[in-house]
């Protein structure tokens, strides 16, 4: 008997019989290639696109809650109370108002100030601020005048002075005191009611300069009541002549001649 | 050969031609199949691709409707380095009211009942931590007495969380001096039992 022999594939006899099967493995490459080429990185660029649409409406969001902010400053309480709010922190050093206001103080509630210390520092002008400044005075935005004084008069009218300092504009605090009974009175009932009270106050004011940053959101303005702001500008000093701001920044009164000290 | 054989041999085309029919209906209903899927895939794709078209579309937008918002704030500059400015002043001036509110009334407190013609104050500061430290001078024991009888008394309690007295000293000129720590900050863990209230006898604070 004759071996059998072993039959080659006829691709052309395959091909013709199975042709729908080579169609669906065709399909199925495609539909394959379909969905890894295609589909799956645009699904994964929605995404993207979803958490980058988020992010971008937040920044808008911020962005237009800071616009409308802008655009309402004004109906802002503190906003319209700019001025009061600049006397009571002046945004320079507010060295002559404070000479004037404090005599004026100690006038108006029958004390004397029997002496008076006060170191300016540097007074600002152009040469002044093209120096370099300490990293520390650039850094702290709110600074001080350091004032030593010594006011003479009868307790209540020493306390009267106090209180008045204390809701002095520009905004001063009382960091040292000292009551002795005051020295060199010949009239012994006079002696046992007059003392000298030693102070060192500092006058605050502020030199920070912010800058507008687009991106950056607005801070919330913390509220003043109405009551404080009132008694903080209640001293007005429209009776002296106005301090000015020269070109240089230096403050100015012109015309005003005072005798500080008695 | 017999008969049935070649029978079976003459109609193998026809047999064949059922197998081949079986197989080739399989094959049609997987191409079918699979024609579906990639018709369903197409309109995935379609789908998908809509939806990005939306998604970046929406973003452009948005993103067109920040940067003139932007310019609008840029325009808007001065206006805004004003309300810094404000709100940094405001911040400042609520921090240092606070501060010093409780403060004045304490100072005031102090200076009023002992600036008299035998008892004055010297050296009062204020400490950051909310402490008022200041010298009670006294012309006399007794007056000393008087000064710590107040000092220990329920008003001065009831308003300040702690005043201690130290350091009595007496001077050349017979006068009596007394260092006073007064707390004015509520502290923060919770208070110890009070002690007893302190004797008003002087023995207890002389400082040998």
């Amino acid at each position: 008997m004759p071996k059998e022999e072993k039959k080659p594939l006829n691709l052309k006899y395959f091909v013709t019989t199975r042709k729908f099967l080579l169609v669906s493995i065709g399909l199925s490459c495609l539909s394959i290639f379909i969905f890894f080429s295609f589909i799956f990185p645009k699904v994964q660029s929605i995404q993207e696109y979803r958490k980058e649409l988020e992010d971008e409406q937040a920044k808008l969001q911020q962005l237009q809650d800071k616009l409308n902010i802008l655009e309402n400053v004004n109906s802002i309480d503190a906003f319209s109370e700019r001025d009061r709010i600049d006397t009571i922190l002046p945004s320079q050093k507010p060295l002559f108002s404070l000479l004037q206001k404090f005599e004026a103080l100690a006038q108006n509630n029958n004390v004397v100030i029997s002496s008076f210390n006060l170191s300016p520092g540097e007074i600002s002008t152009e040469s002044a601020d093209t120096k370099k400044k300490s990293s520390k005075a650039e850094k702290e935005t709110l600074q001080a005048l350091e004032i030593e004084a010594a006011v003479v008069g009868e307790v209540t009218d020493l306390n009267a002075f106090l209180r008045a300092v204390d809701n002095l504009s520009p905004i001063t605090d009382v960091t040292k005191i000292s009551f002795t009974p005051a020295k060199g009175i010949e009239d012994l009932e006079e002696a046992s009611s007059i003392f000298e009270a030693d102070l060192s106050l500092s006058t605050y004011y502020y030199t920070g300069k912010p800058e507008a940053q687009v991106d950056q959101e607005l801070p919330t303005i913390e509220t003043l009541d109405k009551e404080t702001l009132d008694t903080l500008t209640q001293f007005d000093i429209a009776d002296f002549p106005q301090p000015v701001v020269t070109d240089d920044g230096f403050e100015a009164t012109p015309g005003a001649k005072k005798q500080l000290f008695e | 050969m017999d008969n049935t054989q070649l029978a079976f041999d003459i109609n193998f085309l026809r047999k064949r031609k059922k197998e081949l029919s079986a197989i080739e209906k399989t094959d049609k209903k997987y191409a079918m199949w699979m024609g579906y899927v990639v018709g369903s895939l197409i309109f995935l794709l379609l789908f998908v691709t809509g939806v990005n078209f939306f998604f970046s579309t929406r973003i452009s937008r948005v993103k067109a409707e920040a940067k003139k918002a932007q310019n609008d704030i840029s325009d808007q500059k001065n206006i805004e380095e004003q309300y810094l400015t404000l709100a940094e002043k405001m911040k400042f001036i609520t921090q240092i009211l606070s501060d010093k509110a409780q403060k004045s009334e304490a100072i005031q407190f102090f200076t009023e009942t002992f600036s008299t013609d035998t008892t004055s104050i010297k050296e009062m500061r204020y400490e950051d931590s909310g402490t008022l430290i200041f010298q009670l001078n006294s012309t006399n024991i007794f007056v000393l007495q008087e000064a710590i009888a107040v000092l220990s008394s329920q008003e001065v309690r009831d308003n300040y969380n702690s005043v201690v007295m130290s350091d009595i000293t007496r001077d050349s000129q017979g006068q009596y001096i007394m260092q006073v720590l007064v707390t004015l900050k509520a502290p923060e863990e919770p208070e110890p039992e009070k002690e007893t209230e302190p004797k008003a006898n002087l023995e207890e604070f002389i400082v040998n």
